[in-house]
Parts: C-alpha cells; structure tokens; sequence
C-alpha cells in the first residue's frame, strides 16, 4: 500500500506540489491527468525521491519516511521499493536488452547472475521480446524499447511501478504494443500509478483516475466518475480538449 | 663553404635520441596516471557540487588552465630552488638545492598540468551522458557508486578516449620545456652531443623525428582502443 500525505515541492519561487493527498491500495492502477506543466512529472518523480520534496510523508510498503528528514539509507529503501517507467526509456545505452533487465537485480540487490539473468528472460519473454535479449537500445524501435523499460521495471518486483507519459514519446502504430503490455501486467495484479493521456487505457484499466492541476488534485474517482460525469469545471475543460468528441458523448 | 648537412651525425643522433625515450615516457605517461586518477577525483567533485571543494577546484582549474605550461614549470623550479637552502637549513637537513632532482620537479609540474586539463577532459566526458541515465540507475536503487562505475564510466570512456590521447600527446610534446630546466631528455641529450661540432641542425631534427615518432604511435594505439570500447551496437559509438 502508498501512502501519500501533504507532499509539498517547489522549484526556486515556483510551487509546483501543494500538499498532495494520495492512498493507493495493493493492485490498484491509478491513472493521473492533468494538463501540461501541472506537476504530474514531479509527482511521480518525488515518489522516488529523483526530486526531493520539500515536505510530506511517503509510506511505500513496509517503509515510511517524513520528507523533511529523510536519510540516504531510507531514500535507497524508497527506490528499492518502487520502479519507473520513463517517458523517454532512459535503457542503459551500454548494455543489452537483457542486461538492462538483470541490472537492477545484479547490482544494487546483489542476486546472483544466473538467477537474475533467468527471471530475466522469464520477463522479457512476458514482455514480448524473447528473441531481443542481445540487442542494444540502439538496435530496438521505440516500442520494443519502452517494453524492455517495463521489464526492467517487472524485473525488480516493486511495491509499485511508476509511469511517466511511456507512450508519449512513441510513434503512434507503437504504442498499441506497449499499452497492450501494460494492461497484461495490471491485470495481475500489480500496483501501478500511470501518468497518461490515453483515455482508452484509463477506461479500461484504471481503479482510479486522477486530476490534478496547478499543483493539487481537483477531482478523484473511478473512471467512469472522473472521465465520463466529472464533477468540476476546470476538469470538463481539460477533458473537452484531450477527448474526441465522439469518445466523450458516450 | 656551404650548408652541408651531416646525414652520418644525424644518424647518430637519433640513436642518442632514442636512448632518451624512457625519460620522455617518465615525464609523460607519470603526469598521465596522476592526472587521470586526481582529474576524475576533481571532475566527480566538481559535478556532485561537493560544497566548498568544488569551488575551490574551479578556481584552481580556471588559474592554471590559464598559465602557459613554461611558466607553470620555470615558477615550480625556482619557487623548489630558491626556497630550499633555508628550508633544509632550518630544518637542518644537509641537502642543499643542488640535491634536487630537476626530473622530479619536471614530473610535479607536468603532473599538475596533466591534473587540470585531464580534470576538465573527465567532466566533459561525464557531462556527455544524458541525464536519463542516471536517473534510470538511480531508480532501480543504485547507489551513485555503482552507478558511475556501471552506467557512466563505461558510456564517458568512448568520449574520453580520443581527448585523452591527444592530452598524451601534448604531455609528450611539453615535456620538451623540461629542457629548460636542465632536465637531461631528448633536447638537452642531442643538443650536447652537437656542442663540439656545432650541427645543431641535426640534433634538433634527431630530437624532431623522435617526438614524431613517438606521437604517431600513441595516435595509433588510441585509435586501437577507440574500437574497443562503445561499440553498443549497430549504431556505432552512441
Ligand atoms: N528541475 C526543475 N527545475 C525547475 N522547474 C521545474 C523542474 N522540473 C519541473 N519544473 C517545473 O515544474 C512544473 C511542473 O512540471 P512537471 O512536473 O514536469 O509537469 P507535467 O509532468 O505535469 O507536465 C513546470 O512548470 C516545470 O517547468
Ligand atoms: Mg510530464
């Protein structure tokens, strides 16, 4: 289970998070939305302390910590407890498919290179990309990169996986593919909390769909709440420019 | 009586020349291994924004890039000269500033030199790693150890390579200012032999071949390693 309470963060004068609420139950996938700049990055990113808030409590599995007073040992448990998914991939240039999936097990969990590089192949081959575990980043399409960026992810177990916009970057024939990984992964049961944009994915999958804007969540709920009857003005707006009027008069 | 050159002194010359090659190497492949260890020391301080060092390494950086190699040199040789009498007096060491040997400061200096510039080639070659490869190393609980030694070394080296090598090449090519100095290597080792007969002409061009030569093998043995290492793929050096 996450729990999140008051997470504060500001850049410089610039408050971006104003003290964001947020639980999310074991196995649930929760979507965030929100227009461009609103501090969905930043959210994500502070849950892994890749950005370090200002103030708030995290409570991520068996660990807790109070962001005012937070101790390197406590931030490692953090990120050993949490994986993200990028917008950009972010695989690690220098190694191949496979070796980007055993890394996270190999190095900082120290298990042993024949187990990690066993699950590994297990994962990829979930992910669709058994026959690709030699290629480098390099030599993969935008969409078989994303997928091993999600197996990288699986590979470590998480408490909860974090996704930040992973179709944005793709060409849009790709992003079936990963989308379609993903929804395999929530299925079984694992937490996710997915920064994205495409509705059909939020429809389907998601047990709750988000909105935040300038820094606060306006509005929560199930999909159908927040997607199809939403309650606040400022999220009919949004929605009215990311949906295709059709998909929005179901 | 015309210019003659003299091919058999010449000849000569080189093979005294050659017998100088492992001062040339002391003076250049020591500044090197000094510069590479202390400059990635420097470069890594100086990229976490390690509070109160960082600066004071820029600030050094900055000065020193700025002195000419033969300054920095004659400066360190007769700061060590000059102060030394009264220091081994006081200190009551029977030494005297003759003791010194001048290669050693010549090593110092060079090294020092080696240090600012490696330091900068080193940050140059970290900075060149995307920022999405740290975070991506952070994310699955790297330690910044780890992650230097497993993500970011091994993608800066391709880009530190070639800069390295060229830094050899000029370490090599200054360690002639060590002439100055009264070090005996290539120059200084020629030049002697010419004293009694006057060819200067062919000491130098003895001394010119060898640098030369010299400098073509480490270009060589960097375009070597240059296709050893980051070849990620396909796509070549990424
Ligand atoms: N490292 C940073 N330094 C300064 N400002 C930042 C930084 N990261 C994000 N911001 C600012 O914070 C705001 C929220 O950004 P972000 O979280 O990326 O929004 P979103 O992902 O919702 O588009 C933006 O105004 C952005 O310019
Ligand atoms: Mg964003």
């Amino acid at each position: 289970m996450i729990v999140v309470k008051g997470l504060c963060k500001s850049f410089g004068k610039q408050e971006v998070l104003k003290g964001i609420d947020l639980t999310v139950e074991k196995g649930e996938v929760v979507v965030l939305l929100g227009p461009s700049g609103s501090g969905k990055t930043t959210f994500l990113r502070c849950l892994n302390f890749l950005e370090r808030p200002d103030a708030g409590e995290i409570t991520i599995g068996d660990t807790h910590v109070d962001c005012k007073s937070v101790t390197k040992n406590e931030i490692l448990q953090i990120r050993r407890n949490t994986a993200m998914v990028f917008q950009l991939y972010n695989l690690f240039k220098n190694k191949t498919a496979l070796e980007n999936v055993m890394e996270g097990l190999v190095t900082p969990r120290k298990i042993p290179k024949i187990e990690a590089e066993e699950i590994s192949r297990k994962i990829l081959k979930k992910v669709g990309l058994g026959a690709k575990h030699d290629a480098y980043p390099s030599q993969l399409s935008g969409g078989q990169q994303q997928r091993v960026g999600i197996a990288r992810a699986l590979a470590l177990n998480p408490e909860v996986i974090l996704f930040d916009e992973p179709t944005s970057a793709l060409d849009p024939e790709l992003v079936g593919e990963v989308l379609a990984v993903m929804k395999k992964v929530a299925k079984e049961g694992l937490t996710m909390i997915v920064v994205t944009h495409e509705i059909s994915f939020a429809r389907d999958i998601a047990s709750k769909v988000i909105f935040i804007d300038g820094g606060v969540i306006v509005e929560q709920g199930t999909a159908e709440e927040v997607l199809f009857h939403p309650k606040e003005e400022r999220t009919r707006q949004f929605l009215k420019r990311i949906l295709p009027a059709s998909d929005y008069s179901i | 009586m015309g210019f003659q050159f003299d091919i058999s002194f010449f000849v000569y010359e080189i093979g005294i020349a050659i017998q100088y090659i492992p001062v040339v190497l002391l003076l250049s492949i020591v500044p090197l291994m000094v510069g590479l260890l202390l400059g990635t020391g420097i470069a890594i301080i100086r990229l976490f924004k390690v509070r109160a060092l960082a600066q004071l390494f820029t600030i050094v950086v900055v000065f020193l890039r700025g002195v000419p190699l033969l300054l920095q040199l004659t400066i360190l040789y007769l700061t060590v000269t000059l102060s030394f009498d009264s220091l081994a007096q006081t200190l009551d060491l029977n030494m005297t500033s003759k003791d010194i040997s001048y290669t050693l400061i010549a090593v110092i200096g060079l090294s020092i030199n080696a240090t600012v510039y490696l330091s900068e080639v080193i940050r140059a070659a970290l900075q060149s790693v995307n920022s999405g490869q740290y975070e991506a190393a952070y994310s699955i609980g790297m330690t910044s150890l780890q992650m230097l030694k497993r993500i970011v070394i091994p993608q800066a080296l391709p880009v530190a390579i070639p800069l390295i090598g060229s830094n050899l090449i000029g370490l090599i090519k200054g360690s002639a200012i060590a002439s100055l100095i009264s070090v005996v290597e290539i120059i200084n080792g020629t030049l002697f032999e010419a004293n009694g007969n006057y060819k200067f002409l062919e000491a130098y061009l003895a001394a010119a071949i060898i640098y030369w030569a010299l400098c073509i093998l480490v270009e060589r043995i960097v375009a070597f390693l240059e296709t050893r290492v980051g070849v990620y793929g396909k796509g070549g050096v990424v």
